[in-house]
């Protein structure tokens, strides 16, 4: 991984070193070379100007006096200059003259012509270069010079320039490599380790780790610094979460041992209390029996009030021991979710109803099934605790009506039980499903508060939720929902 | 067309001119016109007048005289001795070197016998032979162009002088 951060960095920092050097050294070549291209050839011109010069002017008594032996010697001067190929005097009339050849080569030679008042003129062929001039006796043209040049010089030359331009290039190119190997240690090294570090620190989550700091000053030390801070900030807020949470979890624990500990005292402690004041109460009521049996005739109407008050009282508060002993098992019974059908149940609970209180004028109405998911022992204690309500609250009216229904209600199935009973005041409505929490005195409706508050416990625990609508003898309506099965409440079992 | 003889040579005596420098101090103010004469025969007719016209050496328009007498040479630069005057040739030639005038002539042994230069035939072709002393003497001064071209130079000295 070290090897290929490196190859990548460092190759890049080299390439662009070695690129940079490069392009600029053959710019420069270039530039160069057409400057000397072009001032070589403008020099060439010069010299061979300055040449047919001299040689013009040594010609002049040769061309007058009609001696070309003589042109042909000042002309062997140019013997001399390499460059010159074949050179030659001319007449007036463009007749040869005088003629030095050292090079013909196989390309015929076309003269240019002389346009007018020029005195001379040159002309660039591909590989000659080709000077003609006048020769001047008292201002009047006495006949021509002209002059070849070889341009394999310039070839040569370029020839040579690429050569030391190569030769520049591959050592500029080879210094560059060596500078970035220099530049490697200060850029590309922290770099590296930078993104080594950030890696470690991504993959093994060790915020502990830290990248050297540089000794420089530079963006690349900035950021080592910035990352090592956010390193330090993150371990710090790591390890404090951890703290908390490690607390928060000791605590939690803490709390549930407690709760356990005091749910199952306090289970065991309503248990037993519900179940040994049930003794009494049964000898209770079973002396009063007998005393109503045998001695009934003896007691006077007084009397007999009385025990019929005892009787009833015991009664009650047997019924307060089943219910206090139902909402108990409500809480700690496992539950099983299955299909049910809670118009069946409704339907069961108003016939035993109406057989208990036969000359009771209600009208039942409820749907052909409503189907349901939940534990069916608890839906029945459900739908007994509701539909027992509104039997009872629509006592005091001589026609009533109560109706269980099911609706979809904002995508929930809603399952309500209405009645047209003495209803309840709005205001006390959070009051409803606290256990012994009674709206009614206990004169006008018997009950002692417990049935709303086991209703509660068992539609939390299948996740859904209750409530009441109603207002003072307007009736009373109390929906519920049951969660889907997934939320059910999860504690309820193990505390 | 090649020229004939004696247009070359009317040529040469025009051309000489360029090459030669007359000495400027003989007590005379500078010439406007530099001449050339020719005494005793005109072999030339009017060639050479042809030949100068509207010419000019160094400045000075060209100027053509035929003289019989030597002593009218003085005033030239350049003086044609024709064959005919063979005979008084020395008389001429100190009358000559005194005056500066340079001699030219094409009769044979020119610059043997004293001439500072002499036209020859040479393979068809008119060049010409230089006497350098007879020069000096005249107080001329032969460009080193002249000499180069000349095929013979001589140091031979004017008899008599």
């Amino acid at each position: 991984m070290t090897a290929a951060y490196m190859r990548s960095i460092s190759t890049r920092l080299t390439m662009m070193n070695m690129l940079v050097s490069g392009v600029a050294l053959l710019l420069a070549c270039c530039g160069f070379f057409a400057y000397d291209q072009i001032t070589f050839r403008q020099s060439l011109v010069r010299t061979l100007s300055a040449q047919a010069q001299l040689i013009g002017s040594n010609s002049i008594s040769a061309l007058l006096f009609n001696d070309p032996q003589s042109a042909a010697q000042t002309l062997s001067a140019l013997k001399g200059s390499n460059m010159v190929d074949s050179a030659g005097v001319l007449t007036l009339e463009r007749r040869p003259f005088a003629e030095y050849v050292r090079d013909q080569g196989d390309d015929l030679m076309t003269l240019p012509i002389l346009s007018g008042d020029q005195i001379e003129t040159y002309r660039f062929g591909r590989r000659h270069v080709v000077l003609i001039r006048q020769v001047l006796s008292e201002g009047k043209p006495i006949g021509f010079v002209y002059i070849r040049a070889d341009l394999s010089e310039i070839d040569k030359r370029l020839k040579r320039y690429a050569l030391i331009a190569f030769a520049v290039l591959l050592i500029s190119l080879l210094v560059a490599m060596l500078i970035s190997s220099a530049f490697r240690r200060s850029v590309a090294q922290p770099i590296i380790q930078l993104a080594e570090t950030a890696q470690k620190v991504s993959r093994d989550r060790d915020y502990s780790v830290r990248v050297t700091d540089t000794r420089e000053q530079d963006e690349l030390a900035v950021l080592i610094r910035s990352f090592n801070e956010m390193l330090r900030e993150i371990q710090q807020r790591d390890s404090a979460l951890q703290k908390a949470r490690d607390e928060l979890e000791q605590r939690v624990s803490e709390r549930t041992s407690e709760l356990v500990t005091s749910n199952r005292e306090l289970e065991a402690f309503s248990y037993s209390v519900s179940h040994d004041l049930r003794a009494p109460l049964d000898t209770m009521s079973g002396f009063s029996y007998v005393l109503m049996k045998k001695y009934e005739d003896k007691l006077g109407e007084d009397g007999k009030q009385s025990l019929l008050g005892i009787r009833a009282a015991a009664r009650r508060m047997s019924e307060l021991i089943d219910d206090l002993l139902n909402l108990s098992r409500v809480t700690t019974s496992s539950m099983r979710r299955e299909k049910v059908d809670l118009s069946a149940y409704a339907r069961a609970i108003v016939e035993e109803l109406f057989r208990l209180q036969p000359d009771r004028k209600v009208d039942y109405i409820g749907p052909e099934v409503a189907e349901a998911y939940g534990d069916g022992r608890l839906l029945r204690i459900v739908m007994e605790n509701l539909l027992r309500n509104a039997w009872k609250y629509t006592a005091q009216h001589e026609h009533s009506r109560i109706e269980f229904g099911v609706e979809s209600r904002d995508g929930r199935t809603v399952y309500f039980v209405k009645d047209d009973g003495s209803g309840f005041d709005p205001r006390s409505r959070d009051r409803l499903f606290q256990p012994f929490q009674r709206l009614h005195s206990s004169g006008d409706f018997s009950g002692n508060g417990i049935g709303l508050a086991t209703v509660r416990r068992i539609v939390q625990r299948h996740g859904g939720e209750v409530w009441a609508e109603g207002a003072v003898e307007k009736g009373a309506t109390f929906s519920f929902t049951l969660g889907s099965g997934r939320s059910a409440n999860p504690g309820s079992s193990s505390v | 067309m090649h020229p004939t003889e004696s247009q070359v040579k009317a040529a040469y005596l025009y051309n000489f001119g360029k090459f030669v420098r007359w000495p400027v101090d003989n007590g005379a103010p500078p010439l406007d016109s530099l001449d050339i004469c020719i005494i005793g025969k005109d072999p030339f007719g009017t060639i050479l007048d042809s030949t100068v016209a509207g010419e000019k050496i160094d400045g000075r328009r060209i100027a053509t005289r035929r003289i019989s007498n030597i002593q009218e040479a003085r005033r030239c630069s350049v003086l044609f001795v024709s064959s005919s005057e063979e005979s008084h040739l020395a008389t001429l030639l100190v009358a000559a070197e005194r005056w500066s005038v340079l001699t030219v002539s094409d009769m044979r042994n020119f610059v043997e016998r004293g001439g500072t230069i002499g036209l020859v035939m040479e393979q068809g072709r008119i060049r010409f032979e230089v006497n350098r002393r007879a020069a000096e003497q005249s107080h001329l001064v032969l460009s080193s162009e002249l000499l180069k071209v000349a095929t013979k130079v001589i140091e031979q000295p004017i008899p008599g002088s």
